[in-house]
């Protein structure tokens, strides 16, 4: 919706509430510590990052389209798992790095089709799949880590392009391709319209359920990437892996600025939500600070940043403003009891 | 087929009377939780026996406890996902005290209010920023599992002495302490919601909410009071954990907590949009998720893939009430 100015107004706010957060950050790290502000240490944060970077940007897209997705962490594990498997069995590095994906896909597609074809809400549906790709992980793991990977396996998770290391680069690249389906192609028009009115939008004849068959599907691909590149950093495979990591991406998605309700969504700012939060627990432990204080930190920054995107968006643009429908309901029904406006 | 679904009035009394049970809205849990019961009972060795059926009671307290709560938020058409840190915030707040004192008493007075402050801070931030509650309580989720970790100086608290232990382990003529006191919190609960106009006022916030802020429902006492309660009966489950478990590890302060509390509240029947749902919801839908865990355990399932199993019949449960309706309309 660029030709709105207001939307474009809120945007640019919205960005640069969270670049002031960042540089806020940046600048209380720095001070606490000198090796803080290095190339290698931030590179090594971006690295880090990368897998639930990756995670969020499908997170993203879940929740734009009016769903969420608990179950990224079980399949972040269940990939993995299997992909250690087929390793385990023979398979070369390349079959295993397929398999890896194709469970990722396979496993959205099945939340996909539940959220679809039996009409349930998405939160239960993902709850239940939460435990069941976690428990077929477990199982098919026997419970145990695997790490006969062959050296090949660094390639995904420990290459560098001169200092900067290869998945950061991957994530980057991920990143300006959702951007570019979701604002450029006719496929992100469908998404945001399923997300802002899911009747209008069967009426406009968009097929939803094929829609939401595509984003729940994204979400699983992005996050098999996740796992294929964290299980090359961490060279083994766990079937515990991953678990928590649902509400951290959700998290990111929400500091970015999108609303949980859906209709939104930004690449851009889901990933430097994803920075703001991740440089967190690494620059608390280069300051020595006891790292119990991360979770603390890492919520009240996540406050601050809602309530400078809701300062910022309200400003800016009021009337566009889906986070604010709480306000603006009550306001209206007290000033306006008969719905007459 | 035709003895299942709603039958017209003319058909006859016996008809009548079975579609009138069938109606209600804990009917179809009820009877899942009876099949399986039998089911469990008769396939399952030693599933039946008084001890079994003992444990999967107070292990089902804890979570029923704290549903009774976010039954009571889902209700109101909001959703509160820090339930489980609230459970270890209250849990290291005074498991420290139960340890030095042995009192039952001092240890829910420092739990019981630390819930309690809880559920008001996240209430109050529902109730008067426009920030949507499944947002507000994951900032909250990090911030009290952040003040628990440091309240615990990552140790577990150990061995908590006898007397303070009775909500966990004690018994009141062979019923669990625990589950009388959820029984207690339930009639209270239910009582509340039939017969004072706050608690009647409450689904409406759920079901409608422009409707009842425009029938002059004051909407944001409800949120508040809903997400306190919700906070209040999470402290109270920290004392049954800590008398149920013996103490608190820090590896409680996880997400596991919530979804079995969120997923006993949809089993129970509880529509997750709000504005529908029983008061008997979450005790159900915990005693469900006890009795399916325990059954699966006798049955012996290989360990590993208990949690498989865990999670198919979960969304079993949630689909079961679309699959029945479905079925009503064709």
């Amino acid at each position: 919706m660029r030709w709105f100015p207001a939307v474009r107004a809120e945007t640019a706010t919205k960005v640069g509430g969270l670049a002031l957060l960042l540089v806020v950050e940046l600048a209380v790290f720095t001070v606490l510590s000198p090796d803080f502000l290095t190339s290698s240490n931030l590179f090594n944060v971006m690295a880090l990052d990368t897998e639930n970077g990756i995670i969020a940007l499908g997170m993203a897209i879940v929740i734009a389209s009016g769903g969420i997705d608990l179950s990224v962490g079980s399949i972040l594990a269940l990939s993995s798992v299997t992909m250690g498997y087929a390793v385990q069995h023979g398979q070369p590095v390349a079959v295993a790095a397929v398999v890896c994906l194709l469970t990722g896909v396979v496993c959205g597609l099945i939340n996909g089709v539940l959220v679809v074809a039996l009409r349930l809400h998405p939160l239960l549906v993902t709850l239940g799949t939460l435990a069941l790709y976690r428990g077929l992980a477990l199982g098919i793991s026997n419970g145990n880590g695997f790490s006969g990977f062959p050296v090949s396996f660094e390639y995904f998770g420990q290459t560098y392009i001169g200092p900067v290391p290869a998945q950061v680069i991957v994530w980057l690249v991920l990143a300006v391709a959702v951007y570019a389906v979701v604002n450029r192609t006719p496929a992100g028009r469908r998404l945001l319209a399923v997300g802002i009115n899911e009747i209008a939008a069967s009426f406009a004849g968009i097929r939803v359920g094929a829609v939401r068959l595509a984003v729940y599907g994204s979400s699983g691909l992005l996050t098999g990437v996740a796992a294929l590149i964290y299980s090359s950093r961490v060279f083994s495979v766990r079937g515990d892996a991953g678990s928590g990591l649902e509400l951290l991406a959700i998290a990111a998605v929400v500091v970015g600025g999108a609303s949980i309700r859906g209709g939104e969504i930004s690449a851009a700012r889901t990933t430097l939500a994803v920075i703001v939060i991740g440089v967190i627990p690494d620059g608390l432990q280069l300051a020595g600070i006891d790292t119990s204080w991360q979770y603390v930190t890492i919520g009240f920054v996540m406050v601050a940043a809602i309530v400078i995107n809701e300062l910022f968006a309200s400003r800016a643009s009021a009337l566009w403003s889906r986070a604010s429908w709480r306000r603006t309901e009550m306001e209206d029904a007290w000033t306006d009891p008969a719905g007459v406006a | 087929m035709s003895g299942l679904t709603a039958t017209p009035a003319v058909t006859g009394g016996r008809r009548i009377r079975v579609s009138i049970l069938l109606s209600h809205p804990d009917a179809t849990v009820l009877a899942t939780l009876v099949a399986c019961g039998v089911l469990f009972g008769v396939f399952a060795s030693g599933f039946a026996s008084v001890d079994n059926i003992r444990s999967i009671v107070i292990s089902a307290a804890v979570i029923a406890c704290i549903g009774l709560g976010e039954n009571l938020v889902i209700l109101a058409g909001e959703i509160d996902v820090s339930v489980g840190s609230i459970l270890a915030l209250a849990g290291f707040a005074a498991g420290p005290v139960a340890v030095a004192t042995d009192n039952l008493w001092l240890t829910l007075a420092v739990a019981v209010p630390v819930g309690c402050a809880a559920g008001v801070i996240n209430g109050l931030i529902v109730a008067w920023t426009p920030v949507p509650s499944i947002v507000a309580t994951l900032g909250t989720l990090y911030v009290y599992q952040g003040i628990a970790l440091l309240l615990s100086g990552s140790h577990n608290v150990v061995s908590v002495p006898a007397s303070a232990s009775v909500l966990g382990q004690g018994s009141v003529l062979g019923v669990p302490a625990s589950a009388l006191v959820v029984l207690g919190a339930f009639a209270v609960i239910t009582l509340w919601r039939r017969n004072t106009n706050a608690g009647r006022d409450l689904i409406a916030v759920g079901a409608n909410r422009r409707a009842a802020l425009t029938m002059g429902v004051r909407v944001r006492r409800e949120l508040i009071v809903a997400f306190t309660l919700a906070g209040t009966l999470s402290g109270l489950a920290a004392v049954m954990y800590l008398g149920e478990v013996g103490g608190m590890e820090t590896s409680v302060i996880g997400t596991n907590t919530v979804l079995q509390v969120i997923a006993a509240c949809a089993i129970g029947g509880t529509s997750i949009q709000g504005g529908r749902g029983t008061d008997l919801a979450p005790l159900t839908g915990a005693l469900l998720i006890g009795v399916i865990t325990s059954g699966v355990v006798v049955l012996g399932v290989a360990g590993v893939w208990f949690q498989f199993v865990y999670g198919a019949l979960i969304l079993l449960a949630v689909a079961r009430d679309r699959l029945w309706q479905s079925r009503k309309v064709s």
